[in-house]
């Protein structure tokens, strides 16, 4: 049996399932290529939209690059920046700490949808807070 | 700390490889990932100075088989070693669910060790983490070189918690699958 006293984050299917629908119509709504959710030290609780082989790699490389920014925000006296915005020619990644310091990061295409994933991952990103902190109290 | 997913029947755990600069910490996972077929292991993530030092933290990600149904995956970082990067260093250990402390052997990097495990331990504290709270293991590496100390003095200058402790010879792979597997045998052991 597992020790849930030593697990800081247990994904329950009831759980993944909230957080994969909310995920889904975000996906939708920003036309995402695909979102991943990345949990603060670098794992990856899950994904939607198109499949990528680089999913773990991402993750933990999204969690450094943001650990990093969340130090220089401190260094500037901030508490921290709570998104990263990374423009490419062709792909753009938007990263966005919810209040359990988990990262919704959102891969698209097209910058003119820049706006619109602003709005609806901070629309969708207290429910997904909601929802990790639901689990984090499940242990 | 582990991430279980009874979604997935998954179990994602982080190792991290500490040590002073230049102890061998890049050279054991760039074994393994050399060693392991493809179908186990993803890709290695090293993020370096242009003179090939780690600046952040090399990433490998494994998956080790089957525990009580649930796959287990693995992911092994390191940190850069060098003094000035105790900011990355700190950031690095975030979540790990076990270490393994890369010590250099050598006579002359008796001190860098000394100093590097009392950097750890001070790293930890600041996650709430101590060195008897979380799963760590002792890797004596450089074996072989000339002036390398013996391994009683390393052991009762460096392991005074007992912990397990290897000999190592990272380069050429001695010492180093043992060292991960008796890391991950550990990290096991905590959770179920």
């Amino acid at each position: 049996m597992l020790n849930p006293q030593l697990t800081s984050l247990i994904v329950t299917t009831e759980g993944l399932k909230t957080i994969t629908n909310i995920l889904n119509k975000l996906k939708d709504e920003t036309k995402a290529r695909y979102i991943i959710l990345v949990e603060k030290s670098g794992q990856m609780i899950t994904s939607v939209g198109e499949e990528t082989p680089f999913s773990m790699p991402l993750s933990a490389l999204v969690a450094g690059a943001f650990a990093s920014t969340r130090e220089i925000a401190k260094l500037l006296g901030e508490t921290e920046f709570n998104v990263m915005f990374q423009q490419g020619k062709t792909r753009n990644i938007y990263i966005y700490s919810l209040k359990t310091q988990d990262l919704l990061t959102v891969v698209f295409d097209e910058s003119p949808m820049l706006g619109i994933v602003k709005l609806k991952t901070k629309q969708v990103a207290d429910a997904l807070g909601d929802e990790i902190s639901s689990m984090l109290h499940k242990k | 700390m582990a991430l279980i997913n009874y979604s997935s029947r998954e179990i994602h755990c982080k190792i991290v490889y500490y040590g002073t600069g230049l102890g061998g910490k890049t050279t054991n996972l760039e074994y393994v990932h050399k060693q392991l077929n493809p179908t186990i292991r993803g890709e290695m993530v090293s993020l370096n100075t242009a003179n090939e030092r780690t600046l952040f933290f090399d990433f490998l990600p494994l998956d080790l088989g089957s525990v009580q149904g649930f796959r287990t995956k693995f992911s092994l970082y390191t940190v850069p070693g060098q003094v000035e990067y105790n900011a990355s260093r700190k950031l690095v250990l975030n979540g790990a669910d076990g270490i393994v402390f890369v010590a250099d052997s050598q006579m002359e990097k008796m001190e860098e060790n000394g100093e590097s495990l009392k950097n750890m331990e001070d790293n930890l504290s600041e996650y709430n983490m101590t060195l008897d709270s979380l799963p760590w293991i002792l890797q004596y590496n450089k074996r072989d070189l000339p002036n390398a100390a013996s391994l009683e003095m390393l052991e009762r200058t460096l392991n005074t918690r007992g912990v397990l402790s290897f000999e190592a010879v990272a380069y050429e792979g001695t010492g180093v699958f043992q060292t991960l597997k008796a890391i991950s045998k550990e990290v096991l052991n905590r959770l179920t």
